[in-house]
């Protein structure tokens, strides 16, 4: 199985089911803290453990961040919502149904923008967005008898979104989930990390003739643990897919669990497959209004999407666009870029570059996000103005971004202890001056030839020669001075 | 008006005397329990009596007597507890041995209300399975005996709590009524029993039998006392978002001894077609004293109330629920569980051998309607008609403002006679099953016995929300009827 | 409702119903079933499903964190634990 695509006669078709935890402070039906990473079974209360006689209520901020993810999607709300039971046993799932959304989700036909080659883009469908309950976790302890059940993660609010069958490789599909995930992180609706869970997918592909609307059997792969494995399991199974129907063989309508060591997909049991879920409207919860307020209320708060900030940082900021696009990537980047710009009287290029560059690593040396990084947006704004004017080079400007974020002192403070300052002495400067005048003498001439550029480049070479020490407007007025002025 | 008979200490007076000292509550909670045990060994009401923590409480209750802040509408007073409503500190077990040892670590809204007016919990009562049947047979650890006939049942499923009321052990019970669960035992024992209107009281702490049906309500031998506790237990709650929202009226306040100008409307369903004889003729009688009282009576026969189709509907949606709210009696976080090697045959076996066979048969029957090819023709089948019955009290009460007739179509049966076909005791239910499909208000008053000694109730009906009207119809009735306080006989022996 | 569907709900519903009973079983939903035949009788195209008894609106809760919960006291009631967690017999993978 070497093939990495379908035949040329063949092509994929690919549909995703993504679950995003929603960032909510509670469980989706009970008061429990929604955490990652607590001992086991910390954040459990009679409602997510599921004991006799309790029922749930739901959570207003999960069903408004539901509501908004969808908005952002593009999707239609509904006038009301209702959830329904999935019923099916299994140890992480304490009452032996989970609390989702079968035909009346929150939101349906929407969909997700990908950009494409030279500039077009690609609109892949958004066929449902629903709220449920996730799961708790369960282990499985090797060479033992036992399995083990936290329940922590039980009843914490899940979004469910399912594209279209709109996906036509393994790369688009890789697309669409950082697009997806871009979206979601911007609407401020989940952490989106898959590390921590916080975003899981599930992919569908079936093969079908070019051409054709006659479909294969449906494959469904599980356990696909980063978007990268989305794109090589589907990869995989595309190619044994192909090679079955190459070989005249049937594909087995099936769910296939993702393989990492192995790189391959392998079916699951069927036994585990056996599964009729009596979907049915949850008795405990009736129907829920979703008025037009609220609606109105979520749509203007959800902040500008990716795309429209990408055009704006191109079209008005002036940016080039792969500095816009890296820029807009992740909210959290671009809103640290405009809180810098907000500071006022710097420049956007060079705000960009320190924002993409020093910023974006010591971000990464600290294994943080961009919020959690100790520069001060208008201590960024403050060490690109000294670089504006000339005096602090990039290079010290670094170690100036390193120091603020290092020690949290101001950017003056950071410029002085690192020694930084400038220099104002005027004897000290002269030195300096005088070295570069003699250094120069094509620019001396041009200068008294009238070429009022010309001093730049003299204040450039004394900044130089102190390594962005001097204090230029005193170099500037050292060299008038010399010049004659 | 007669006065109430010799055993008969109704809640109200309890909680006066205790309230102005001439009673301590210990007292009264030291009668309560010399009476269960004199009584128990017979009638078998109760699955678990709460001795020390109710002679606990009572110490309590007396210390605020004495230092002058007593209060609440219950002071003193003993309430029994049927054994599917959580009261942190007892056993739950929901007369099953699925729930064997399980102690909830919370109470029931309805338990906080009751405690909260100073209510003392004495016990447990004995129930069918889950709230499953109409007997009480149905109970994993004993059946219960009818204290007007010991080979006869209590009616079910909140038997128990009938009983200990019937038998004078308590004044006042909780109960939980999905199909008449709370009406038809309290018509076989011979008190009152009322389901409100579906939302208001709390399920919080109620374990679901079928989520759309249950409601909690009291049980009690005068109207007064009824009335009492349902104004304690009505009221929104937070925790059940199926509870109505807006505070309960005082049910107390509003009862009245006249019936001028109220139209009460009857069926032939729930009066000439009812099949026993003995029942039809006091029902009869009993439309007779509603009549004399002031009312006028309303003949419905030109609605069609569907009576006919009311059984098949409500077992295939309260089983359909049922199945899944049963889902969650596993064995791997509570409750005994059957020691298997693998999980699948744990949950097989725990849940094959801990429940009971009507628990099975209507999870299988639920299972069944819910099951893919199925589920149109069963369950959404019947959520249709369920709304046909929704309308048909509709359109009914837009003609009259009650609905009285027959609350159980025959008095107490012997105990065995039904048990092995399921078929027919379903149809014990046919009348009380309606207003529990639409969520309406209904309270089964005493109206009587048979020739035999065997007690009957007459149902008042009322539409959604008319909670206050309907106990104080039953409160007229009561008035005329000159049944208040009655209690089985076998409660005068021991007075 | 034959042996075969009752085995196969029973299975659904995680029972374990030994032979004896799937046949009595099988015979008494079977007459359950066929009782509730008499439902077809009624005529309910486009009348919508009633799942619950009135017209109840969803209310929600603020999205707030209860100070203290039972978790002990929910671990307290699991008949098998192992170091915090719920031990369960081993999931065949």
């Amino acid at each position: 199985m070497t093939a990495p695509r379908a035949a040329p006669d063949l092509e994929p078709v690919i549909g995703l089911e993504v679950h995003v935890q929603l960032a909510t402070r509670s469980k989706l039906f009970c008061a429990c803290r929604n955490e990652y990473g607590a001992a086991p079974n910390a954040h459990v209360c009679p409602v997510c453990t599921g004991q006799p006689g309790v029922l749930p209520v739901l959570n207003e901020q999960a069903l408004s961040l539901g509501l908004s993810a969808a908005l952002a999607l593009g999707c239609e709300v509904p006038a009301s919502t209702k959830f329904d039971r999935k019923n099916y046993f299994y140890p992480d799932l304490p009452k032996g149904y989970q609390i989702s959304q079968y035909d009346r989700p929150l939101g349906l036909g929407g969909a997700v923008e990908l950009a494409g080659d030279g500039g077009a883009t690609r609109r892949v469908g958004v066929a449902r967005v629903h709220l449920e309950e996730d799961a708790g976790k369960t282990l499985h302890p090797p060479g033992e008898n036992y399995s083990l059940v936290d329940l922590n993660r039980a009843g914490v609010p899940l979004l469910e979104i399912v594209s279209a069958p709109d996906l036509r490789s393994p790369e688009e599909a890789h697309r669409y989930l950082v697009a997806l995930k871009r979206t979601l992180r911007y609407a401020r609706v989940s952490e989106c990390d898959m590390e921590k869970g916080s975003l899981r997918c599930d992919a569908n592909v079936s093969l079908r003739a070019r051409g054709s609307s006659a479909l294969n059997a449906r494959v469904e792969i599980k356990n696909l643990n980063s978007f990268r494995n989305v794109e090589r399991a589907l990869a995989h199974d595309i190619a044994r897919q192909t090679t079955l129907l190459a070989a005249g063989e049937a594909v087995l309508q099936e769910t296939r669990m993702w393989r990492e060591e192995e790189e391959c997909t392998a079916p699951l049991r069927s036994k585990e497959e056996e599964h009729d879920y009596r979907y049915f409207p949850e008795p405990d919860l009736p129907e829920f209004a979703i008025p037009p307020e609220l609606v109105e209320r979520l749509r203007a708060g959800l902040p500008e999407m990716p795309a429209a900030r990408l055009e704006r940082y191109i079209g008005r900021l002036g940016l080039p666009a792969e500095t816009a696009a890296a820029l807009a990537a992740d909210w959290e980047v671009a809103d640290y870029y405009e809180r810098c710009l907000a500071a006022g009287g710097v420049p956007a290029r060079a705000v960009a570059s320190f924002v993409l560059g020093a910023v974006l690593q010591e971000a990464n040396a600290r294994h943080v996000s961009v919020s959690g990084v100790n520069i001060p947006p208008a201590s960024l704004a403050e060490v690109a103005r000294l670089v504006e004017a000339g005096a602090l080079s990039h290079q010290a400007a670094r170690k100036v971004l390193a120091e603020i974020a290092a020690s949290g002192q101001s950017a003056a403070q950071a410029v002085a202890s690192l020694g930084l300052e400038q220099v104002s002495d005027r004897a000290q400067l002269a030195v300096a001056v005088d070295a570069a005048l003699a250094a120069a003498p094509v620019a001396v001439a041009q200068y008294r030839a009238g070429k009022q550029n010309a001093l730049n480049a003299l204040v450039g070479a004394v900044m130089k020669a102190t390594r962005g020490k001097a204090d230029p407007k005193l170099a500037r007025q050292l060299l008038l001075e010399r010049l004659g002025a | 008006m007669t006065s109430p008979a010799g055993a008969f200490r109704s809640a109200v007076s309890i909680r006066d005397d205790v309230v102005h000292g001439r009673r301590s509550a210990r007292e009264v909670i030291e009668e309560t329990l010399a009476r269960i045990d004199r009584l128990e060994p017979r009638v078998d009401a109760f699955l678990a009596v709460d001795r020390a923590g109710a002679l606990a409480r009572a110490a309590e209750i007396d210390a605020e007597v004495t230092a002058g802040r007593a209060q609440g509408r219950l002071l003193g007073v003993p309430v029994a507890v049927k054994d599917n409503i959580c009261v942190r500190g007892l056993p739950a077990t929901c007369a099953s041995r699925i729930l064997a040892g399980y102690h909830p670590p919370f109470s029931a809204h309805a338990v906080e209300r009751v405690l909260a007016e100073g209510g003392v919990v004495i016990g447990k009562t004995n129930c069918d399975e889950f709230g499953m049947g109409s007997s009480t047979e149905n109970s994993a650890y004993k059946p219960t005996r009818n204290p007007h006939d010991l080979e006869r049942v209590p009616g079910g499923s909140s038997g128990g709590s009938a009983a200990a009321v019937a038998a004078g052990m308590v004044p006042l019970s909780l109960g939980s009524d999905t199909g008449g669960s709370i009406r038809q035992p309290a018509s076989l024992c011979g008190v009152i029993g009322f389901k409100p209107t579906f939302g208001a009281v709390s399920r919080f702490g109620l374990v679901a039998f079928a989520s759309s049906l249950d409601q909690i309500g009291p049980l009690g031998a005068s109207l007064l006392d009824v009335a009492t506790l349902a104004s304690v237990i009505a009221g929104p709650d937070a925790r059940d978002s199926t509870a109505l929202p807006r505070p309960a009226p005082d049910f107390v306040a509003a009862l009245s001894p006249s019936l001028e100008g109220v139209r009460i409307g009857v069926h032939r369903d729930y009066v000439e077609d009812v099949a026993d004889a003995a029942v039809r003729a006091l029902i009869g009688r009993a439309l007779e004293t509603l009549r004399e009282a002031g009312a006028r009576i309303v003949h419905l026969d030109g609605v069609d109330l569907l009576s006919r189709y009311a059984v098949p509907a409500y077992y295939l949606v309260a089983n359909s629920e049922a199945s899944s709210n049963l889902a969650r009696f596993d064995g791997l976080r509570y409750g005994p569980g059957a020691g298997a090697p693998d999980l699948l045959s744990t949950y097989t076996a725990t849940r094959g051998r801990l429940f009971g066979e009507e628990v099975k048969r209507r999870i299988l029957l639920g299972t069944f309607a819910l099951s893919s090819g199925y589920h149109d023709a069963y369950y959404l089948k019947a959520l249709r008609v369920r709304r046909l019955f929704i309308e048909a009290f509709q359109e009914a009460f837009r003609n009259v403002d009650f609905i009285a007739g027959a609350t159980s179509p025959i008095p107490a049966f012997a105990l065995g006679e039904k048990i092995d076909d399921p078929v027919t005791m379903y149809q014990c239910d046919v009348l009380t099953i309606p207003a529990s499909l639409a969520g309406l208000p209904a309270v089964s008053v005493p109206c009587g016995r048979t020739p035999q000694g065997l007690p009957v109730g007459l149902q008042i009906i009322g539409p959604a929300l008319a909670d206050a009207r309907v106990l104080s119809c039953a409160f007229a009735f009561e008035q005329r009827s000159g049944l208040m306080g009655t209690l089985a006989p076998l409660a005068e022996e021991v007075a | 409702m034959d042996r075969t569907t009752v085995d196969w709900v029973a299975r659904l519903a995680r029972l374990e119903i030994d032979e004896r009973t799937s046949a009595r079983l099988a015979a008494q939903l079977s007459a359950i079933l066929e009782y509730f035949r008499s439902l077809e009788q009624l005529a309910t195209a486009g009348i919508a499903p009633a799942a619950h008894p009135g017209d109840l609106r969803g209310s929600t809760r603020p999205d707030e964190e209860a100070a203290a919960s039972a978790a002990a006291q929910l671990l307290a009631n699991v008949p098998r634990t192992r170091d915090g967690f719920i031990q369960v017999p081993r999931i065949i993978e």
